[in-house]
């Protein structure tokens, strides 16, 4: 096996490494690279690196907070139409990491988030037995 | 998000009038004696974005002055958003519509009587003089649309007007529609922005504030008058410790964990009247999902056992004497309200539980239900009996604690439901006193030229129980006369 074919399979299989773990992405920050978004679409600050604000995540995400109230209106609750108002995105939606669902701070709903671990977010019922 | 967004600009406005770096390396607020430019002058300032301030900065607009609201939190995070929405009234347009009659002196009287008249007679009086026109605002002004009125039990009469919350709560809606207005109208609402001391010049007249911005801290001039509009002190445990102490100073929180006291904090060095500061509202609450039980509590079915199986209380009371009550029935503070079939709503009380993920138990017997539920068997099999068997009887006022219900029922109907409460703090109703231009008042019940205070930062109006919707109905009220008295402070040219 020459030198060169060596470093094809080498760079080969680093190539199938990094694609891999694109299609396994397992947060909102993976998924939008995969997509194609360059990392200063989001992060508008040059200085440093915040988490984008709303406005950023509206223009693609629902255009305002009413209409992507309006389309999660089936959700119970509806998380983007609470009684504490329109909390920023990534309050729950976090870039780099698991996302963390603000309303299970005082309650414990049972929901599906994106990129989340495990089933739910606010987990079993809290007590052994209850909620027959 | 767009208030967030003129807070920053005006804050970098603000700034470069600032000396370079001066804000960011003093290390008191004595030193931090920051200049006022222009940006931060205001005809009022704001402290707090509730009812009460929201409202007050709608109506000092409207008035034609410059106000500003300075809020610490990202949003509205104060009680409001957490209010079922009720405004307790008379002489509205709604009662008028519906044909209910509602009197001001009868809720004078009821308002009063809940305080066990130690409210302030003047304050309560102004409340009832003003609640009618201002509900007439809410709907005119701020676009709240009201439910029809029904006829409530006493005190509640017809005089709650629920404000339509939707799928949210009431308050939220409210603070939704209020922050609306403020938008309509361009006022400032600087989030992330913590009052932490009033300013005052040489006679102690209140002439501005200082607040804790992500750039530092910054001086907001006020040339009318400052509004405390910051609730009161329910999340912050030093402070219930110190006013409060005992078991009622550790009750988990129904509402808001930000309500930390700034109304005594910014005032009680001004030697403001603080008044009726040992006061407070409880009620039920299941603590790990916020789920409120009230409807259980208040069914006037089945009976309340604590964690050792036996009765605890007599079930005439309301839920929120049952909740006072509690911390000093079981040193655990928690019970079981225990129902069976009989009651109509046990279904959709069971559903709202399994909706909010939140603990009840349920088995087709008596036995079944108290092991599900990790309670005593032969304890709560034995009380459910008692109780059965005096029902029976006609002795029910002779059980040890009697129950005085005039419609009892029987628990004889499965399946049988055990739903778990604590008593949680709603609101505490200390603070700054008052007079009847929501002007704070001192130890010799003279005015602070320039502070006001209104919501639950204020002191006076609620002592011992609230009649149900005067706590949004009160915000309401004394934020627009704070607003109206700066308004005409403002244009006589010289500080309330």
């Amino acid at each position: 096996m020459t030198k060169k074919t060596l470093l094809a399979i080498v760079l080969l299989l680093w190539g199938l490494a990094l694609a891999t773990s694109v299609v396994a992405a397992d947060n909102l920050a993976d998924r939008h690279a995969q997509n194609g978004l360059e990392c200063t679409q989001c992060h508008l600050e040059k200085a440093r690196s915040k988490a984008p604000k709303m406005d950023t995540c509206l223009k693609c995400h629902g255009g305002s907070y009413e209409q992507l109230g309006k389309a999660s209106a089936e959700k119970k609750p509806n998380p983007h139409y609470t009684h504490v108002g329109d909390k920023e995105c990534t309050v729950c939606h976090k870039g780099h990491k698991e996302p963390e669902f603000f309303c299970n701070d005082c309650h414990k709903f049972r929901v599906q988030m994106p990129f989340a671990k495990g089933t739910t977010q606010g987990g079993q019922p809290l007590l052994t037995g209850a909620n027959p | 998000m767009s208030q967030q967004i003129t807070r920053r600009g005006m804050m970098k406005t603000c700034l470069t009038a600032v000396a370079a770096g001066a804000v960011g390396s003093v290390s008191t607020t004595a030193q931090a004696a920051a200049t006022a430019p222009a940006a931060n002058d205001y005809d009022a300032i704001i402290l707090g974005a509730g009812t009460a301030g929201l409202v007050a900065a709608v109506e000092a607009y409207d008035q034609g002055i410059k106000p500003v609201v300075l809020e610490k939190m990202d949003l509205p995070a104060g009680n409001s958003i957490y209010a079922m929405g009720g405004v307790a009234a008379c002489g509205t347009r709604i009662q008028e519509q519906e044909g209910v009659a509602e009197s001001k002196d009868d809720l004078f009287a009821d308002m009063m009587k809940v305080s066990a008249d130690k409210a302030d007679p003047a304050l309560t009086r102004t409340y009832v003089e003003h609640i009618g026109q201002d509900v007439d605002w809410l709907q005119d002004t701020i676009g709240v649309k009201f439910r029809t009125l029904s006829r409530l039990p006493y005190p509640l009469l017809s005089r709650l007007h629920w404000v339509e919350g939707g799928s949210i709560t009431g308050g939220g809606m409210l603070i939704r529609l209020l922050l609306a207005a403020c938008k309509k109208r361009n006022i400032p609402i600087l989030y992330h922005t913590k009052a932490v001391e009033l300013i005052t010049n040489k006679r102690l007249a209140v002439t501005g504030v200082r607040a804790l911005t992500e750039d530092g801290l910054v001086d907001f001039k006020a040339r009318g008058g400052v509004v405390i509009t910051t609730g009161g002190f329910s999340a912050n445990r030093e402070m219930l410790c110190g006013y409060l102490g005992g078991v009622m100073s550790r009750l988990p929180l129904r509402g808001s964990s930000y309500v930390t006291g700034e109304n005594i904090t910014l005032t009680k060095s001004l030697f403001a009247k603080l008044v009726h500061m040992d006061q407070f509202h409880c009620g039920p609450i299941v603590s790990a999902t916020h789920l409120n039980p009230e409807e259980a509590l208040n069914s006037g079915y089945g009976i309340i056992v604590d964690l050792r199986g036996r009765r605890i209380i007599d079930e005439v009371n309301t839920y929120v004497a049952k909740a006072r009550a509690l911390p000093n029935l079981t040193p655990e503070n928690k019970a079981y309200q225990l129902v069976d079939s009989n009651w109509p709503a046990v279904k959709k009380m069971a559903d709202k539980c399994t909706d909010m993920n939140s603990p009840f138990f349920q088995d087709d017997t008596v036995e079944g239900l108290a092991r599900k539920a990790g309670l005593p068997v032969e304890t709560v099999v034995t009380t459910v009996n008692s109780y059965n068997d005096a029902l029976r009887n006609n002795k029910l006022e002779d059980l040890n604690p009697p129950c005085t219900l005039k419609d009892p029922h029987a628990m004889d109907k499965g399946p049988f439901y055990a739903f778990p409460f604590e008593s949680g703090m709603t609101a505490t109703f200390g603070g700054p006193k008052i007079n009847i231009k929501a002007q704070v008042v001192n130890l010799e019940d003279e005015p602070i030229k320039g502070l006001y205070a209104a919501g639950n930062a204020a002191g006076g109006l609620f002592f011992g129980d609230y009649l149900g919707g005067t706590q949004l109905g009160g915000a309401t009220v004394f934020g627009r006369i704070a607003a109206c008295h700066i308004a005409q402070a403002c244009k006589k040219g010289k500080k309330a």
